[in-house]
């Protein structure tokens, strides 16, 4: 079985680029002063109907996510994006990819909106968890040092709310409620499926395999990828659980058009278009401070910090800085015909034993764009592959 | 030496013989070298923890604040046999100090307070320890006014074992002093209770703690004096070792 999920995160698009580049990044305190609410009430009406169009042309779910003070996403509260969701889709499953849980704040409030989102969708909610970036912690001033702690507890309570009855008492570390007793419970039972998406900490991948999750690596580089799903299968079976390719997950960037000269050629001009560049949060990292920004004390394990500064010197992975040619060569794009992009997925499905792949595109200020590429996809990439994976 | 407390240990440097002081470090981290300590020794017996948490230090899980930092190093003193001694803290340290202070006034011969953070600053648009980089906050500490001493410490490349005290001084740093930013709205008005005679020591051009910092807690401790030392930053007991130590041994 293989699922295609949507991946889009609603950038915002218009602010002023070269502000970015003067101000040296796209997080945390880029002013906000560049935010014009007309523009971005526009842009929620046309991802909105991209949404829409993902489900006609044959996604299996649509994945939104959570960012804070960025151009990135427009999506600070992914429970409101799948809240839409549930009402203008009827077929795809709703994943939420993921709660930030460090940063939520309230994890029974959170328990009781995501059950609203299965009841309301009919029980098509999958429900992702995740830390967050480091800079998310920072956006809403949340300690960075507790940043696990916060998650794992806030995860046991929501858990413990799906599938024991109330009332109870939670006494935590981080978290105390005198009455756990909510009345809103997820449709799906036990509960609504739960995934987790990641790049690549270690902890992260572990967790998830201890907790029976599929872990989602999103866009990750091939051999970093290879290694986090040998490390996540080991703790999956020393937990005596087989993992199949529903465990696995790989989200990546897919360009299609009809000729691989044609699909070159635009991929070409989206990857090297300034929109793209200046809507990564991982490129756009020349301010004095970015380096603090992305990882603040205790956010890592001291063992995962001794590791990045001995591979990466410190410096976080810049996905467009590395140019075109490479990106293609190192397989952090899939572009072509739809033939080639069948047969290159093809390959990551079976190299990472995935059974979700995750697809997504390039911002764009131009929709038409967008609309032809979800066309093509579903039309031309989909069929074939599931065809292929079927056996 | 390493000191036993229950189930952890507490790394001390021991210097020198005299009467008690304990110095406590800042998120400037327990360095080597440390010349004011040296400097200190010659007429005190110096007892310069590194901080739970670093090097060898452990951290109970109950420390986490500057509050229960506070009682955990008060145990420490106990369990020395220090019925009376001299504290000095530096910026964080400082602080804890101040807490210390506030909690067994009785057992202070002196306290003094260089750069201690404790009090209110972000409001001041002070650089911010937890997303500026920690090289880059160390070289705005100074306010321009780098010493040789101070480049001595913390102007060379740093080794790996001391990449890892910088984390672990880091995140204690952030976990007592992440938020509220390093400050207990509460030590002012406790601090009219510690009649414990106090050098406030402050560098004249401070960029962390700006000298009206050191005016407020020497408008909230009855016994306070303000030394201020000329052409200073922020971390004076590393830019001017020499100055400092005159100050505490001349106190």
């Amino acid at each position: 079985m293989l699922t295609f999920h949507y991946f889009v995160n609603q950038p915002y698009l218009g602010y002023p680029h070269e502000a970015a580049a003067d101000f040296g990044a796209v997080m945390l305190k880029f002013s906000n002063r560049h935010f014009d609410p007309e523009h971005a009430a526009k842009l929620y009406q046309r991802y909105h109907r991209e949404f829409v169009m993902a489900e006609q042309v044959g996604f299996d779910s649509i994945l939104v996510n959570e960012h804070h003070n960025a151009p990135a996403a427009m999506s600070p509260s992914p429970n409101i994006s799948a809240t839409v969701l549930a009402k203008i889709t009827s077929r795809v499953k709703i994943f939420i990819g993921g709660n930030i849980l460090p940063i939520n704040g309230n994890p029974l409030r959170l328990a009781e909106e995501l059950a609203m989102i299965d009841m309301i969708s009919g029980g098509r909610l999958i429900s992702g968890f995740v830390r967050g970036g480091a800079v998310e912690s920072l956006a809403h001033d949340v300690n960075t040092v507790h940043n696990r702690e916060i998650f794992d507890e806030a995860h046991a309570l929501i858990l413990k709310i799906w599938t024991e009855p109330g009332p109870f008492t939670w006494e935590g570390r981080h978290f105390q409620y005198r009455v756990v007793n909510p009345w809103a419970l997820p449709l799906q039972k036990p509960h609504p499926p739960i995934m987790v998406p990641g790049s690549t900490s270690t902890e992260t991948v572990l967790w998830a395999a201890e907790h029976g999750y599929p872990y989602i690596a999103l866009a990750t580089r091939m051999e970093a990828t290879d290694g986090l799903f040998a490390n996540y299968d080991d703790a999956l079976r020393k937990r005596g659980i087989e993992p199949t390719p529903a465990h696995h997950g790989y989200v990546i960037r897919v360009h299609v058009a009809a000729s691989d000269d044609q699909a070159h050629a635009e991929a070409r001009a989206l990857f090297g278009g300034r929109i793209a560049q200046v809507t990564s949060m991982t490129d756009m990292k020349m301010h004095p401070d970015a380096g603090a920004w992305m990882a603040p004390p205790g956010y890592v394990s001291k063992e995962a910090a001794r590791q990045r500064r001995k591979f990466m010197g410190g410096t976080p992975y810049a996905f467009y800085a590395q140019g075109y040619e490479r990106a293609l060569e190192t397989i952090q794009i899939v572009v072509g015909s739809p033939e080639s992009v069948v047969a290159k997925l093809d390959e990551i499905r079976r190299r990472f034993r995935t059974g979700h792949l995750g697809v997504a595109h390039f911002p764009t200020e131009d929709e038409t764009i967008t609309e032809r590429w979800l066309e093509m996809v579903g039309a031309k990439v989909f069929p074939r592959l599931r065809q292929i994976a079927a056996g | 030496m390493m000191l036993s407390l229950g189930s952890d240990g507490l790394d001390l440097q021991v210097l020198g013989d005299g009467s008690p002081l304990i110095f406590l470090h800042g998120e400037e981290g327990p360095r080597a070298p440390a010349p004011h300590l040296a400097l200190l020794a010659a007429n005190l017996r110096v007892l310069a923890p590194s901080l739970p948490g670093i090097g060898r230090s452990t951290r109970p899980d109950w420390v986490e604040t500057v509050l229960t930092m506070a009682k955990y190093l008060l145990h420490a003193a106990d369990m020395l046999g220090l019925k009376q001694f001299g504290l000095a803290g530096a910026s964080l340290g400082g602080w804890i100090a101040a807490e210390m202070a506030t909690m067994a006034p009785e057992r202070l011969s002196r306290l003094f307070l260089i750069g201690s953070q404790g009090v209110k600053t972000g409001h001041l648009g002070v650089p911010d320890l937890f997303t500026t980089p920690y090289r880059r906050y160390l070289e705005l500490s100074t306010g321009g006014s780098s010493s040789p001493a101070f480049t001595n410490v913390f102007g060379t490349a740093p080794s790996d074992h001391e990449l890892d005290i910088d984390l672990e001084t880091l995140e204690l740093a952030a976990r007592l002093g992440f938020k509220p930013y390093m400050h207990d709205r509460a030590l002012l008005p406790a601090l009219r209770r510690v009649t414990t005679p106090t050098t406030l020591i402050w560098g004249e051009r401070d960029p962390i703690t700006p000298i009206v910092i050191a005016e407020q807690l020497k408008s909230a401790l009855p016994r306070a004096t303000l030394s201020i030392v000329p052409g200073a930053g922020h971390y004076v007991h590393v830019e001017q070792p020499d100055a400092v130590a005159a100050i505490i041994t001349g106190a």
